[in-house]
């Protein structure tokens, strides 16, 4: 394989597919872009031709013919793409923290979307699974790896059947496995499936996970980019993240970052669920408004008052209706100690009780708890005791005051980011709707009337 | 390179590169808690006891956290404390508190640090915060109890980094996660556990302890239809001291007195000592060993004393058990002796009305007396094993002074033993014994020098010497190996084939019998396991040189005598009968 015969492919292909690839899936074409999910229900998943058709690879051969790997990792630095599970980590930074001295080293793909909300990743991996093990591959020569795990959430059969065939077809053509393209550059994808644990998307889990180890988080430092998998330099990368990377190569910077606000460049794909009319998965710039998010979901259900939009599932942070107008963009989440999350979103109306919608997230994050350290093993727990005395009519301030306290200590003293991030979702619960839960204490009234029952 | 710079609590300190904050902090005497943490095995950082503030960092455990230059470091800041107080009350919110009746009442880490603390118990006025299920899985040698357990892992790091099986893990998610062997649901015995009680030794509460036999020996001292007789490992008088505040390695001569004493003073019928039938080992085994020279094998012999051992090897590796002695260990041989010789003829009573008693450093002598082969015609060998920790337990439950209790020394003969026998409870012990005997059958003279110190010490987890016979012509190669890294080691030597070995000692625990899992806990901020071996070993080695009359087994007259009069020579038809024993491949319990 070479880059004559990848570009008689992509001719040949364009040549049989006729108009194919002009379909448009998007109901807003002003709003919502198509970047990430470019090739997403117009390719046929199944067609490596037809990956290749739509410059499929071409980011990979120009990277390891024309590019050293620090251009690589300078470019993805220069498009300002930060990491699309939650975090909001400047990927080229992660990169960057690679070791550069040679030896094994890993990329791992966290596959294992595990918010109940978010449906990207699962999309991006049935219909565009090249793009995938492409960014994998361009990650992989940016930091010297040889070898990838797609670390498969257990839930998705279907995703291990399409990427398994990708896999196949790309070693195939060259474009995986040995002396790719051509060149010097070995890279192999191997897909790892998960058990089913919520945790298992932290990634110290996922690398005890891959390693045979029961799927308990580890402290950090020492970060998985010095010591991650089997002890080597590790880098790991959502699906969403690596699948937007090969697009960035064969662009360049400037060409991604005009889309998105400063400080929060480029496309975020979003699963809108909750109380709208017509919850979807959307592509749509960084720095849209809440406001117009909800409009892009059908507006609210039954033109009930809008409430609150939060993010990630059931580590959950969230925001009042004060902040409908507030631009979905990772600063000014940050301020509000918001994460913008992997892009399950779930709008809810003023039926909504809080103090239930909180119980719920919380309780089942200590079932998802990996049980190692104490502040999320029995912390967790505690706080779901506590707010369900609320919800019972049971609860004093002191109470609430407890409930603080817990939320600040998950935040502060949890080995690892799920803990942290309970005490966050209570923080902003208690922190947005501080009034409706002193009305449940105080009042025994629950404006949703979900509770005294 | 080498060396960092950092401030903790505004003291400057220089470490070596790699080195913790938590142990930084330990170089300046900061006092930093910890639950889960063992140095060197243990750094998971789940307890979050150790966390401090560092400037830049926020909270972060400092067990794990490598010191890096600059770094300042506060371990006592409001902030740290609060949070220690906020884990120690969720903890707490899970325990089990039966305080007065708990064998760890006075070396209870988590009680230590609840009191010091000052910690409320917040969630205990509400019956909405008993949530978790209390799950206590007894099996012969060691009981989990999950209401104990403060989830640390120390038990799991140890049994799988230091003993190797790892036979015990996290089970379950959240609030219901709990410690229990790996295949959930069965016991310890069930499993390819070796009942060595190295867990029970790093739990910081009694989450893991020796299964209780305490009840059953009281049960019996009360029973006047019971001839109670009691007999303590060698190791035993090296550790018994400790829980009554006698430093670490006490000459044996400072508390053994004492120890016979108070066993009176409990009840029992009569004090033997298992360093007597130790001496019976050597004879046994030693005859075995120049029986297998002589006749072809098979070779390398090795020993039997340690049930961790034999767990290990039914278990794990019964393709070698021809290899082991068929000798039972000193405390079986003793209670069968006793029982089945000693007490019909000396002491006129029926080997049904006699109970034996034995004290050991080890959780998996219980184990051991439950082995279906340890009886003969319908009598068991022994009856019931304290450890050393149960011991004093007893003796402080019977409110006996132990430090003011006037010296006894028990005359009965199986009470009388040879430095020989005493030093079995070092690592490499067993070893020099068996060579002070089998040199002197073989040669006819006397080995020349009897303290052979390159079987002795705890560093090397396998230890080799080359003993020559310069009459017989024989070059004797034999290895002691003690613990269970050193353990699967050495058969990874043996597959290999490369080095020829002709007798090999093996313990279960580091350190053998002095470290044994039955031992006063030591925490581990103040030492580690295998310094502790090393100074109760030496107590031994004090005792062996200076206060006995014999240091060989086969010089000792009341071993002559029990040959004489009842077993005619080792390895006789009797001896077979009642000192040997045989084993069973184990290793379906690995499934």
């Amino acid at each position: 394989m070479d880059i004559k015969l990848l570009k008689k492919i992509k001719d040949d292909t364009l040549k049989r597919v006729g108009n194919k690839f002009d379909k448009d899936y998007r109901t807003n074409k002003e709003k919502e872009v198509r970047i990430v999910l470019k090739n997403s229900y117009v390719i046929d998943k199944d067609s490596i031709d037809e990956y290749i058709a739509r410059d499929g690879y071409f980011a990979l051969n120009k990277a390891i013919t024309e590019m050293k790997p620090e251009e690589v990792t300078e470019v993805v630095k220069d498009s300002g793409l930060k990491g699309r599970s939650g975090g909001g980590f400047p990927t080229g930074l992660k990169w960057g923290f690679i070791p550069k001295e040679k030896g094994q080293k890993y990329i791992i793909c966290n596959a294992d979307e595990g918010e109940s909300a978010a449906t990207i990743d699962g999309v991006l991996m049935r219909q565009d699974p090249h793009s995938v093990l492409e960014g994998m591959a361009l990650a992989g020569y940016a930091i010297g790896a040889s070898k990838g795990y797609i670390y498969l959430r257990y839930e998705y059969p279907v995703c291990l059947e399409v990427l398994n065939k990708a896999i196949e077809d790309a070693k195939e053509k060259g474009l995986l496995g040995k002396k790719i393209l051509g060149t010097d550059f070995d890279f192999e994808v191997e897909v790892f499936r998960g058990a089913g644990a919520y945790v298992c998307g932290e990634e110290s889990a996922i690398i005890n996970s891959i390693e045979g180890n029961r799927g308990n988080s580890k402290s950090k430092p020492p970060f998985p980019a010095v010591k991650g998998l089997f002890s080597k330099p590790t880098l790991i990368n959502n699906v969403e993240t690596l699948s937007v990377v090969p697009q960035i190569i064969l662009n360049g910077a400037d060409w991604y970052k005009s889309t998105g606000i400063p400080g929060s460049e480029g496309s975020k794909v979003f699963t809108l669920t909750g109380h709208l009319n017509s919850p979807k998965t959307v592509e749509v710039p960084l720095g849209i408004t809440i406001r117009e998010l909800i409009e892009l979901g059908g507006g609210m259900r039954d033109n009930r008052k809008f409430k609150a939009f939060v993010t990630g599932s059931p580590n959950v942070t969230m925001l009042g209706s004060e902040d409908i107008d507030l631009p979905v963009a990772f600063p000014e989440f940050k301020e509000r100690q918001v994460m913008v999350g992997s892009g399950g979103v779930v709008i809810l109306d003023d039926k909504t009780c809080m103090v239930d919608f909180t119980h719920f997230n919380v309780d089942l994050l200590n079932i998802e708890s990996c049980g190692r350290c104490t502040p999320c093993r029995v912390g967790t727990k505690r706080a779901a005791q506590l707010l369900e005395k609320i919800k019972e009519g049971s609860a004093s301030l002191k109470d609430l005051d407890k409930l603080i306290e817990l939320a600040e200590h998950l935040r502060t003293a949890s080995l690892c980011g799920l803990g942290q991030a309970v005490g966050m979702t209570m923080h902003t619960a208690m922190n947005s709707f501080k009034d409706e839960f002193l009305a449940h204490i105080n009042e025994h009234e629950c404006a949703a009337g979900k509770c005294f029952k | 390179m080498n060396k960092i710079k950092l401030t903790i609590n505004n003291q400057e300190v220089e470490v070596s590169k790699g080195t913790t904050i938590l142990e930084a902090a330990r170089s300046l005497d900061i006092k930093v808690p910890t639950l889960c943490y063992l140095k060197g095995i243990s750094d998971i950082g789940a307890c979050r006891m150790c966390v401090a503030e560092i400037e830049g960092m926020g909270l972060k455990a400092t067990c794990n956290l490598e010191a890096n230059e600059g770094m300042k470091v506060q371990t006592e800041s409001e902030e740290v404390v609060k949070s220690r107080i906020r884990t120690l009350e969720l903890l707490a919110s899970t325990h089990t508190f039966e305080c007065w009746t708990c064998p760890r009442e006075e070396s209870c880490y988590f009680y230590d640090y609840l009191q010091f603390y000052n910690v409320e118990n917040t969630y205990h006025d509400d019956h909405k915060f008993m949530s978790n299920t209390r799950i206590i899985n007894e099996s012969t040698a060691i009981t989990l109890d999950s209401g104990k357990c403060v989830q640390c892992g120390a038990c799991t790091q140890v049994c799988a980094k230091i003993q190797t099986p790892a036979t015990l893990d996290f089970n379950n998610r959240g609030i219901d996660t709990i410690i229990a062997p790996t295949s959930c649901g069965e016991t310890l015995d069930d499993i390819a556990c070796i009942s060595c009680g190295q867990c029970s030794k790093v739990c910081p509460t009694a989450a893991i302890i020796e299964t209780n036999h305490i009840k059953r020996v009281e049960a019996a001292i009360k029973d006047p239809n019971k001839f109670v007789v009691v007999q303590m490992a060698p190791a035993v008088r090296a550790a018994i001291g400790e829980p009554f505040e006698y430093p670490i390695g006490t000459p044996v001569r400072e508390v053994e007195g004492k120890m016979y004493r108070a066993l009176k003073e409990l009840g029992f019928d009569l004090v033997t000592d298992t360093n007597y039938a130790a001496d019976l080992t050597i004879m046994e085994e030693g005859t075995e060993f120049i029986d297998r020279v002589k006749n072809g094998g098979p070779l390398p012999l090795f020993t039997s004393c340690s049930p961790g051992w034999l767990r290990y090897i039914e278990q794990y590796r019964p393709e070698y058990l021809p290899n082991l002695s068929s000798a039972k260990s000193p405390h079986m041989m003793q209670g069968a002796f006793m029982k089945n010789f000693y007490a019909p003829d000396e002491l006129n009573k029926d080997a049904s009305e006699v109970y034996m008693v034995s004290i050991m450093p080890c959780t998996a002598k219980k184990y051991e007396i439950a082995r279906p082969e340890m009886e003969q015609d319908g009598i068991r060998d022994v009856d019931a094993v304290l450890t050393t920790r149960e011991l004093a337990r007893m003796i402080k439950q019977h409110g006996i002074n132990f430090r003011h209790l006037e010296d006894y020394k028990p005359e009965n003969e199986l009470a009388q033993y040879t430095g020989a026998g005493t030093i079995f409870g070092a690592s490499g012990g067993v070893m020099e014994a068996a060579v002070r005997t089998v040199y002197e059958i073989l040669e006819g003279e006397p080995l020349p020098n009897l303290d052979i110190h390159a079987v002795r010490g705890v560093e090397e987890n396998i230890k080799e010497a080359t003993l020559k016979l310069p009459k017989t012509g024989l070059e004797v190669n034999v290895a002691i190996v003690h613990g269970g890294q050193g353990i699967k080691k050495m058969f990874e030597i043996l597959d290999k084939g490369e080095k020829e070995y002709h007798f090999i000692e093996f313990m279960g625990c580091p350190g053998g019998c002095v470290n044994g899992g039955g031992q006063p806990i030591v925490r581990e901020e103040f030492m580690q396991g295998l310094d502790v071996a090393e100074l109760r070993a030496q107590a031994l080695y004090q005792s062996d040189k200076e206060d006995v009359e014999f240091r060989k087994s086969h010089m000792s007259p009341v071993i002559q005598r029990a040959y004489e009069k009842y077993l005619e020579k080792p390895g006789s038809h009797a001896a077979h009968k009642y000192l040997h024993t045989t084993y069973t491949d184990q290793s379906h319990k690995l499934k």
